[in-house]
């Protein structure tokens, strides 16, 4: 309908956000993977450059969303929600370019004993952005599906504890080796960052959660 | 004395402008839909069509009502109408809850002890308006919230669409609001002027008083309007719409029967039914106090207020 015509278009840039996000982040599993693998190689590095495209592009396509509500398109208050969904969902993008980042300048590699926890963490957190996508698709296109959608919601949430639990057994088996503990460090902070992405996960479908509650006539 | 009395009756279609007619786009402007601009401008179009079209029969009551009571010279209807204007005045200063429809009748009882007859049983009507108003609202915004939950929410389940509903519900229920309260409280600015007191014709009542009233929403209303707005922001968007529309229908009910009544009190009216729907209690004692004493307190103070004016003016003249 051409009556919904500025709304639509915004509402496509959201999804078109998101799928962006979820490239950077299947580009930088795949960069991990790599690491894992095949150790700190070219193709890592081309990876983590690959990443960095994907995230300019969630970056751009977050800039059109914005120029789309200035428009003046949809409710004051559904602005902020999309707003806000739209940095959460942003900031995904900008740890993914930011850890590889990291990875490749400070040569990090992980440990075998590892490299199963981080298999894990990024695996269940692929599984949480890819329900968060359809959540988001079925709020903004059908709210009384979405709201029959709470077992999804649970499912974010259980995986996001899962993923605080490979989280912490990591971290546990790496102060328990023997190695430096500057390198523990260094090892620790990229696990957590790892790890959060998942956490921005959960504030995303809390996020989601509150709309639909908000919007319950 | 004829058209300075109608002066009287000018100040207080301002004040109703710029005090009752906020309620109109309150709940829009304060969520930012509805520009302040937009509002006034929409608001002080329809309140003209409004009284224009809806006005004559309430015009006809309050005119005949004032007349059987006593006033029937332009003397007297200007010191009922002046004492009516002092009264919403001096209640808005004192921020105390004011309607102008209950002031104007107190004002006409209140000259009519000392200088007529006044029409008690004729006024009973007015009186049992008065209370009808806000337990109407409460059933109407009930039914028509129970209406929105069953069968509309369901069709406005899509985000743009929902969005897309509630601006354009906005905008109708403020422009239906404000054509309902032209029609209906136009009555209270020009009314006694009409009928057998022939100051001014209906035509010209129905004009001056919409003018009076749309001159009031232009100059003077942003502040009422915020006040309103930020009591009703804290509902829900479908809430806050179903609270207009609701107060639109029965004011403009009131103004097919005739009878000036107070949109602020049908939007409690609505806000209560709504509540009622929700199991949730909206009734404050500060909002029962509010009613309370706008029913009886606005048509005392505004009868006392009265009472001196035409024991000054009108008695020793």
């Amino acid at each position: 309908m051409l009556l919904f015509k500025k709304e639509r278009e915004m509402l496509s840039l959201v999804d078109k956000h998101q799928e962006a996000v979820l490239e950077c982040y299947e580009l930088f599993t795949e960069g991990l993977k790599e690491l894992n693998e095949k150790g700190l190689n070219n193709k890592v590095e081309i990876l983590a450059k690959k990443v960095g495209e994907a995230e300019s592009k969630a970056d751009s396509v977050r800039h059109e969303i914005i120029q789309s509500l200035l428009k003046g398109v949809l409710l004051p208050e559904s602005r902020r929600e999309l707003l806000k969904l739209i940095e959460l969902t942003d900031e995904i993008a900008n740890k993914c370019e930011e850890i590889i980042k990291q990875i490749c300048l400070q040569q990090i590699e992980f440990m075998e004993e590892i490299k199963p926890h981080i298999r894990e963490i990024t695996e269940k957190t692929r599984i949480q952005l890819i329900k968060i996508r359809e959540l988001v698709n079925m709020v903004f296109s059908n709210m009384t599906k979405a709201h029959s959608l709470q077992d999804e919601l649970i499912d974010i949430e259980r995986l996001e504890s899962e993923v605080d639990d490979e989280e912490y057994n990591a971290i546990y088996k790496l102060f328990r080796m023997k190695v430096e503990l500057a390198r523990k460090n260094q090892l620790k902070s990229i696990i957590a960052d790892i790890a959060d992405i998942s956490d921005i996960a959960e504030d995303i479908s809390d996020m989601l959660e509150m709309i639909m509650v908000l919007r319950k006539v | 004395m004829g058209l300075p009395s109608v002066l009287a009756g000018a100040v207080l279609g301002w004040a109703l402008g710029s005090n009752g007619a906020s309620n109109c786009f309150a709940a829009a402007v304060s969520t930012r839909i509805v520009k302040y601009r937009t509002a006034v401008i929409l608001t002080a179009i329809f309140v003209i069509i409004g009284a224009y079209a809806e006005g004559a029969k309430g015009i006809f009551k309050i005119g005949d009502y004032a007349y059987s009571s006593g006033i029937d010279t332009s003397t007297k209807a200007f010191f009922v109408m002046l004492a009516a204007a002092l009264t919403v005045t001096l209640m808005t200063v004192l921020h105390l809850p004011v309607s102008t429809s209950q002031a104007v009748i107190g004002a006409i009882i209140g000259g009519a002890l000392l200088g007529g007859k006044p029409d008690f049983t004729e006024g009973i009507k007015f009186f049992i308006a008065w209370f009808a108003t806000p337990f109407g609202a409460i059933a109407i915004s009930f039914v028509l919230y129970k209406i929105f939950e069953k069968y509309v929410e369901k069709s406005i389940s899509n985000y743009e669409i929902y969005d897309r509903v509630i601006i354009i519900g906005y905008y109708i229920s403020g422009i239906f609001a404000a054509y309902s309260l032209g029609g209906n409280n136009v009555a209270n600015v020009t009314g006694i002027y009409v009928g057998k007191l022939d100051i001014l014709s209906v035509k010209a009542a129905v004009i001056i008083g919409g003018i009076t009233i749309a001159t009031g929403v232009l100059t003077y209303s942003k502040g009422v309007m915020k006040t309103v707005g930020e009591s009703l922001v804290t509902l829900s968007p479908v809430s806050g719409l179903i609270s207009v529309f609701t107060s639109a229908i029965v004011v403009f009910i009131y103004a097919k029967i005739g009878i000036p009544v107070s949109a602020s009190q049908a939007i409690v009216g609505a806000v209560i039914g709504i509540g009622l729907v929700k199991g949730v209690n909206t009734i404050s004692f500060k909002t029962i106090r509010n009613i309370v004493f706008a029913w009886f307190g606005t048509p005392t103070i505004a009868g006392i207020i009265s009472l001196f004016l035409f024991k000054i003016f009108v008695l020793n003249s």
